[in-house]
């Protein structure tokens, strides 16, 4: 491990908790919304008010579990937040995990069992207790109040994969969660823009998608769209019934999509695309096919947002006001408002002036797709306890031949089938990280310490791409 | 319904074009014949996830003229259903 100079820079990566800063405002409300009947979501087609919302989040609160977690796997985005916004009253953690293959869930329940799942669709484990949120359940007649909460309370896990395979949880405070929210206004002005849609093609539960579609109409005072079909019929027909402007909350993949079939989503005001770097040529295509401007996040699921661009205007971030940037050697990090304690990232950064960077990509074992992250080693691992498999590895191609990203898998396990494989990776793994394709082969190129250096790697992996060569299965 | 003469007529065979339209697009490492037709593309069987979903979508819509939505659900549970649904509604 590399010397760090540990007095200026105490962090801890494997687990932090995002504590509320002290002098800050000891609660927050829930909502920013000055009128209670005013929109607060779209569902499909009809406007939700923000008393009816308040109803449901008090009347569904009031018949909780008594569990200190709930797992809110809910899919429509009003769902989501009236379980999120009734945990929250009920003095709840809601535990958002982004993947839903059932192995992951399985251990998620092992890890917290004081906990029940919060959904509004069938696809559970049904070895859970599980509250199901549907429209009539979420009928009440009871109080409208907009909640004030306390700014240290936990009010939320997220996860991402940790190198040992392990999701590794992120606790959010309320108070980081509302400064995270206030941060990302005022990186776009919306100090100005008081009544707007936020349109998501993320889940709730990936942070960014948590951040752009459900905390910020909370403290913007915005509506939320319930939808999550990011299928471009629904999304063309629920934009024309909206009444204020709309702001896509979405990432490179379904721009580049939307894109290439020349998808027109009226009613747009601006896009905000995260999770990996966007192409300056889709982000000029957008602007061209929508005419709004196309900014990006730079986040992660420990920190939140921590930086935007407007990427039609350069390459270059700028961090977000309240932060604190720093960096030794090719380790950077940073501290302040939301983010609280410093926080080492994972890409590497290069540094062009005190709030402005370049992002050089992310550290060897990363890999990211769609907004998920994994690590290298950790699929590796996943990939060798394999029934059968003598050895294997995942690899991540170059960009431009990777199909949207995907990995790889060349595998040396004779007698075993590519069903077999992939059924038991499915269990363990998200299925963005399925590998596209699986090659059989009957050796991987390691040398005599074992590892596989990188020119070897590439040299052998150069074999297979020649078209025509059969793989095995 | 309009169709052009070279178009398959018979469900069999636009099953089959469905399915290398399907590997195709997605990279699959399969061949047409390895798609049990009634097994579900998502989740279990073929594995595919939603990002595949947007993908399929858009080439079909492209190739057929069918707009998926997502009150067409049932549409996308297996090779077979996708395949009458795209019999039905195909204008090209």
């Amino acid at each position: 491990m590399r010397a760090m100079n540990s007095h200026k820079i105490p962090v801890s990566v494997r687990r932090r908790i995002c504590a509320h800063p002290a002098g800050s405002p000891a609660t927050y409300s829930l909502l920013a919304h000055h009128a209670p009947t005013g929109t607060f979501a779209w569902r499909q087609g009809r406007a939700y008010s923000v008393q009816e919302f308040l109803r449901s989040a008090w009347t569904l609160a009031a018949r909780l579990p008594e569990k200190r977690y709930a797992i809110n796997v809910c899919k429509d985005r009003y769902f989501f937040a009236v379980g999120f916004a009734a945990s929250l009253i009920a003095r709840q953690i809601s535990l958002l995990p982004t993947c839903r293959a059932e192995e992951p869930l399985r251990e998620l329940a092992q890890r917290y069992p004081d906990a029940y799942i919060l959904s509004d669709h069938d696809e559970v484990m049904n070895s859970m207790p599980l509250v199901r949120l549907t429209e009539h359940a979420l009928q009440g007649t009871g109080s409208a109040e907009n909640p004030s909460i306390s700014a240290s309370r936990i009010a939320a896990i997220a996860f991402t994969s940790g190198s040992s395979g392990t999701p590794q949880a992120h606790a959010k405070s309320w108070g980081s969660l509302v400064m995270g929210a206030r941060a990302l206004g005022r990186q776009f002005d919306l100090q100005d823009k008081p009544s707007r849609t936020a349109v998501g093609t993320v889940p709730a539960q990936h942070m960014y998608g948590l951040e752009t579609t459900i905390m910020l109409p909370f403290q913007w005072g915005w509506s939320l769209y319930a939808g999550c079909s990011v299928l471009p019929a629904d999304l063309r027909m629920d934009l024309e019934h909206l009444s204020s402007p709309a702001w896509l909350m979405t990432t490179p993949f379904h721009l580049n999509a939307y894109l290439n079939e020349q998808v027109l989503l009226p009613g747009l005001e601006s896009v905000i695309s995260a999770t990996m770097p966007l192409a300056r040529a889709v982000a000029q295509g957008a602007e061209a096919l929508w005419h709004v401007p196309v900014h990006e996040i730079y986040g992660c699921t420990e920190g939140g947002i921590l930086a935007s661009r407007h990427t039609t205007a350069g390459d270059q971030w700028t961090l977000c006001h309240d932060l604190r940037i720093r960096q030794r050697e090719d380790t950077t990090w940073v501290m302040g408002g939301h983010v609280g304690a410093w926080l080492q990232l994972t890409d590497r950064i290069q540094l062009r002036g005190r709030r402005e960077f370049l992002l050089l990509g992310p550290h060897h074992d990363l890999v990211k797709i769609a907004g998920k992250r994994a690590s290298l080693t950790a699929l590796n691992n996943i990939l060798r306890q394999v029934p059968g498999v003598l050895d294997g590895i995942f690899y991540r191609g170059h960009p431009e031949r990777a199909h949207n990203g995907r990995l790889c898998v060349f595998v040396v396990a004779p007698g075993v089938t590519r069903a077999t494989i992939l059924a038991h990776l499915r269990k363990r793994i998200d299925p963005v990280f399925l590998p596209r394709p699986l090659y059989f082969v009957d050796t991987l190129p390691r040398n005599a310490t074992g590892k596989l250096p990188c020119e070897r790697l590439e040299a052998f992996i150069e074999h297979f791409r020649r078209p025509g060569l059969p793989s095995r299965g | 319904m309009a169709r052009s003469p070279h178009n398959p007529t018979a469900t069999g065979d636009l099953e089959e074009e469905i399915a290398s339209l399907l590997i195709e697009t997605l990279r699959l490492e399969v061949v047409a014949t390895d798609i049990d037709p009634e097994a579900a593309l998502f989740g279990e069987g073929l594995g595919l996830d939603s990002i595949d979903m947007l993908e399929i979508a858009l080439v079909l819509s492209k190739r057929y003229g069918v707009e998926l939505r997502s009150e067409n659900r049932a549409a996308l549970t297996s090779l077979r259903a996708l395949t009458a649904h795209i019999h039905e509604y195909r204008i090209r």
